[in-house]
């Protein structure tokens, strides 16, 4: 065993945690930014396969699995991890705070490294334990916390029980062809689609991300939702039509909910979903380009989804403002803000010489070669609706002059009143070390497929029909945005299904607990009256005789009940 | 079947504690030194059986003294050896928590107090050593005399009330288990506890359900079955220290304790599957597991929620046995420790609280952990392991519960114990949001700039425009006054329990014995 398997990577994430909690605010995130730093060197070099194969818990486990898409996934969490060091320090995060982020990105690490259901199962669970304390960091965002917390208890009941229903079916919790069919893998699917994001059970995304600290939305985009794509393509590795076309909705619905938004974190967060619809797309296909495409996607999306959290969180901090109506202009006064803005969204729409033009090319194409036609057109159009809500945001935020903006509220671009400053140096330097990749992986395409498990077979990257398509969306898309700006200047806010599911909750929290708590109430009553009674009756025989039952009439009964009795037991003993 | 000192060593000490007790009651130090001499006695004891038990040894002790032909003897076997070690090994930190706190809060009747929890940690593992069921009926109602004075020790109204539900539900439940005591002895002709159940049984089936259903109703009053679970939450008027170890681990342990027997030992797997008996007992648990979650939501001091929560928890080890299966069993025996030192940590946390702040009840949590952070930590650990989450002891037993379950004849039943997992994260994390992130009501001293840079930090916005120059410092430190030592210590000790057994099961003990208690019974 080598020295570079001697521990899993989330160790070192964790240990890093209590460095920073425990430290001085620089020292310690600068620890914690380069021990993460350093992971990423480490993770290259590992070898491949099942390292520190135990027992765990009376069972075998595997916590330390290599092979071409763990080590993807985990190479990009840890660069991205040291970048959300770098920014939460220079946006005022306090010591607490950004600690858990670290547990939590290396709880993520944990699950991503896991060679075996259990070890899955345990950084998974730790996962939610750790995002709920971050969100509840942010106190303005208690309820929001305790509503992520029960999501994710029910996703987790589900994955536990497909876990446990596919060891009771198979004997071992060790990866072998994903989840057994049929039940296990039914009730794990489930679990981790909640993970995922999937349509129906999205809303914790968009009910949590957008509430706490700029800092812990920019930490948490990048990680449940995508441990959740690995997790369901070890669950299902060889695909599923249902999963395949699950992607696509989420993917087109995902972005036309964004499309109507007019909250900053708000429309990233539905962005999320659609782009994560993407990679699930891929996971459902499964063929080997699909798989590379969809992990592809996923490196490419870690990076320029984060990015734009933090361009978000920069303006919110800068501005106070959360919403796009009231912003405007801002590329004058916030230009490294502006120009990380353009290269991520460049990237996200899928310009070709930045790194989504790559992976997005992958997907669609491999749902080109499985001759999934609908699959292909659905994906085509969500590019489309991909780049009109980012025009949107960057109309709205960064080139529209401030006093033309339409509710007629006028002025300066900021509640305040004031030139808002660009990001300081450290979120800078964050911005900076996520859009390097973001422009490096569209250059030079290379650098990311040789680092793909199947190193992507059939892969047109620079064929002439991908600028074609790249430039056919672009078009279309601005041209869409040139045309509804108007009627979408009109729409404020537009609800989605927590408006259905929250209330039903707490309903059914709150009527089980009455009805439950008033039937135990009645039960407790009524015994205890008909202890009470025996009681006076004991105790007191004579009272009776005074209410008018007689004495011998009573005598009577009691003998009578005890000849029953003996009866009873006489029969029973001698049967 | 070796006869050893040992089991009569274990189960007389605290009983010959209680004189000392009474003679020293003028001097509390050396009369509290009693128990402690006692309890390391006792456990030194205790930890000297299990190495002979887990190699097959049967440490037996016979008093001489015999009821119709069913002698009163004692007997260390593995599932004597888990409770008992169990027991055992909580007495003394218990002891250490209640010294502290009946002398922060100078109780009356001290000598009492200390006199009843001896000779109830005695009944306790007189239950735990009996050889036959006659002996752990003889203990099993010595216990209930024993605590008595515990539950009434207030004295006020409230407590006797409290206390005289208590007797009447236990001694009903003593009646019926004597009852059923006769007619298994009549259907079996044995009392003896027998790995895989006594022969005979299936002879005369109407017999043995009788016998069988008057045990389940005995044992099940104290292991807070519904509907006979009426007394735990009125027993909460009883001081902390009570609570936690008795009604979390003694009273209610023994009462699944006795119904593990009645499934193991007595009846036997194959037995209760011919029978069919089990159908209703899986009935009742379920019910109670999901009633006494539930009716925790609805509970408005922090020690009532803490009872309803251990009437849901203790319905998981009575369906693990009910299950009649191997990994069911097995995990409901991981259970009866792990529950145990969970348990515990909240009740010492809540006594802890309501001695230092004077909180009892639920809305008196808000902005607690500023004022005693490592005792709400502990809090919350303890919560999140009853919830089910790693590295906390719960984890651990849940996960082979839910295998069991999914392995037995009633799969379905794992559906339960997810969703009274749930029901304790609905519980548990509102107190634990509440006492940690939210506002205490009144102002407790702000101490200025860096304080309001710790909580501006916490805003969506960061609290303000520009650069927030959060020095990060320990803000609150003037306002942390944290539990004195002889309570933070045993809460220490217990969640350090609950981690040790989330996190390396297999080093301690319990693992060891319950495997072979699952080995034997189910051979």
């Amino acid at each position: 065993m080598t020295a570079l398997a001697a521990a899993p990577p989330a160790v070192v994430f964790l240990v890093a945690a209590a460095v920073v909690r425990l430290a001085p605010r620089r020292s310690g995130h600068a620890v914690a930014a380069l021990a993460a730093a350093a992971v990423v060197p480490w993770l290259v070099s590992v070898p491949a396969g099942a390292h520190l194969a135990g027992r765990l818990y009376g069972f075998e486990v595997v916590p330390f699995g290599v092979d071409g898409v763990s080590r993807l996934v985990g190479l990009v969490f840890a660069f991205v991890a040291a970048a959300n060091v770098v920014y939460a320090y220079g946006s005022g995060t306090t010591r607490g705070q950004t600690a858990t982020a670290v547990a939590y990105m290396g709880a993520s690490l944990g699950a991503v490294f896991a060679g075996d259901w259990l070890t899955l199962v345990v950084w998974w669970e730790l996962m939610a334990l750790s995002a709920t304390i971050l969100v509840w960091q942010s106190k303005s965002a208690t309820r929001q916390a305790y509503r992520y917390a029960v999501y994710h208890q029910l996703g987790s009941v589900l994955l536990v029980a497909g876990v446990l229903t596919h060891f009771a079916a198979t004997g071992t919790f060790l990866y072998a062809d994903g989840i057994a069919a049929g039940l296990p893998r039914l009730l794990a699917a489930a679990g981790v689609a909640l993970n995922v994001g999937v349509l129906g059970v999205h809303v914790w995304l968009v009910d949590t991300y957008p509430t706490p600290h700029v800092a812990t939305s920019v930490v948490l985009c990048g990680f449940t939702t995508k441990v959740g794509v690995y997790a369901l393509h070890r669950v299902v590795p060889e695909g599923s039509l249902v999963v395949a076309y699950l992607g696509a909705a989420m993917l087109v619905v995902g972005v036309t909910l964004a499309v109507l938004q007019t909250k900053l974190r708000r429309l990233l967060t539905y962005h999320i979903v659609s782009q994560v619809g993407y990679m699930v797309a891929g996971v459902g296909v499964a063929s080997a380009l699909a798989v590379d495409g969809a992990f592809a996607h996923l490196v490419n999306n870690v990076l320029y989804k984060t990015l734009l959290f933090m361009v978000a969180g920069v303006l919110v901090l800068r501005t106070g403002e959360e919403s796009l109506k009231r912003l405007g202009g801002l590329w004058r006064t916030m230009p490294t803000t502006a120009g990380a803005f353009v290269v991520a969204a460049l990237a996200i729409t899928g310009t070709p010489g930045f790194a989504g033009f790559v992976s997005k090319g992958l997907v669609v194409d491999s749902a080109d070669a499985a001759g999934l036609e609908v699959l292909w057109w659905l994906l085509v159009a969500g590019g489309v609706g991909t780049v009109l809500s980012f025009a949107k945001f960057g109309y709205y935020a960064f080139l529209r002059a401030p006093s033309s903006d339409d509710d007629g509220s006028g002025g300066e671009a900021s509640a305040s009143g004031e030139r808002p400053r660009d990001a300081n140096r450290a979120q800078t330097l964050a911005l900076a070390l996520l859009a390097v990749p973001c422009v490096a992986f569209g250059v030079a395409p290379e650098l990311l497929l040789s680092l793909l498990p199947g190193n992507a077979p059939g892969a047109k990257v620079f064929a002439l029909s991908q600028f074609e398509k790249a430039g056919a969306t672009l078009l279309f898309g601005l041209v869409a945005f040139a045309a509804l700006r108007g009627p979408l200047g009109r729409i404020s806010h537009v609800p989605d299904l927590d408006a259905v599911y929250h209330p039903a909750g707490a309903a059914l929290r709150d009527r089980s607990a009455t009805a439950v708590r008033n039937a135990a109430r009645t039960f407790d009553r009524a015994a205890v009256g008909v202890v009470e009674r025996c009681r006076r009756v004991a105790l007191a025989p004579h009272a009776f005789a005074a209410v008018g039952v007689r004495e011998s009439t009573l005598g009577r009964t009691v003998l009578l009940v005890a000849l029953t009795a003996a009866v009873a037991v006489a029969t029973l003993v001698l049967a | 079947m070796t006869a050893s000192w040992l089991p009569a060593v274990a189960v007389g000490l605290p009983f010959a504690a209680v004189v000392p007790i009474y003679l020293s009651r003028t001097r509390p130090n050396l009369r509290e030194a009693w128990t402690f001499l006692a309890g390391a006695g006792a456990f030194v004891a205790v930890a000297a059986t299990v190495s002979p038990v887990l190699d097959g040894a049967r440490l037996t002790a016979a008093t001489g003294v015999s009821y119709l032909g069913v002698p009163l003897a004692l007997s260390v076997d593995p599932f004597g050896a888990l409770f008992g070690l169990l027991a055992a090994t909580l007495w003394p930190v218990t002891s250490l928590y209640s010294v502290g706190y009946v002398r922060r809060l100078d109780e009356h009747a001290q000598t009492r107090y200390f006199a009843a929890f001896a000779a109830s940690v005695g009944s306790t593992l007189g239950v735990a050593f009996a050889a036959n069921l006659l002996t752990l009926f003889v203990f099993y109602e010595l216990l209930t005399v024993a605590t008595y004075p515990l539950v009434v020790h207030e004295e006020s109204a409230e407590a006797r009330d409290a206390a005289a539900k208590y007797v009447a539900y236990t001694l009903s439940g003593g009646a019926a288990l004597l009852a059923g005591l006769v007619l298994l002895s009549v259907a079996a002709g044995s009392l003896s506890f027998v790995p895989g159940g006594l022969d005979g049984l299936a002879t005369d089936p109407t017999l043995a359900r009788a016998a069988f259903g008057l045990l389940i109703v005995g044992f099940g009053v104290k292991a807070a079955v519904v509907p006979v679970h009426g007394w735990l939450p009125s027993a909460m008027v009883a001081p902390t220290p009570v609570s936690g170890l008795l009604h979390a681990v003694a009273v209610v342990k023994s009462g699944a304790f006795g119904l593990g027997r009645v499934f193991m030992y007595l009846y036997g797997p194959d037995a209760v599957r011919e029978l069919g008996v089990a159908a209703p007992v899986v009935g009742a648990a379920v019910l109670t597991m999901l009633g006494g979650g539930v009716l925790a939501l609805r509970a408005e001091s922090i020690k009532g929620a803490l009872a309803y929560s251990t009437v849901s928890q203790l319905s998981y080890i009575v369906l693990g046995f009910a299950l009649a299966a191997p990994t069911a069993a097995f995990g409901a025996l991981l259970h009866i420790p792990a529950h145990a030192f969970m348990k515990i940590t909240l009740f010492f946390a809540a006594g802890a609280v309501s001695v230092e702040t004077g909180a009892k009840s639920i809305r008196k949590l808000p902005g607690l952990a500023r004022r005693l952070p490592v005792t709400l930590a502990a809090f919350a650990v303890a919560a999140a392991g009853l919830a089910g989450f790693p590295p906390v002891a719960g984890f651990v037993s849940k996960w082979y519960l839910v295998l069991g379950a999914l392995r037995s004849d009633l799969p379905l039943t794992a559906a339960a114990f997810l969703l009274a997992g749930t029901l304790k994260l609905l519980l548990f994390w509102p107190m634990v949001a509440a006492a940690f992130f939210e506002e205490p009501p009144r102002s407790i001293g702000r101490s200025g700039a860096s304080e309001a840079a710790a909580d501006a930090a916490s805003l969506p916005d960061g609290g303000a425009h520009g650069d927030v120059d959060a020095r990060g410092g320990r803000a609150l430190d003037s306002l942390v006054a944290e539990s004195s030592p002889a309570l933070l210590v045993p809460v220490a000790l217990a969640v350090a329990g609950a981690l040790l057994l989330g996190l390396v099961p297999e080093r301690l003990p319990f693992w060891d014995l319950a495997r072979a208690v699952v080995a034997e019974v189910f051979a």
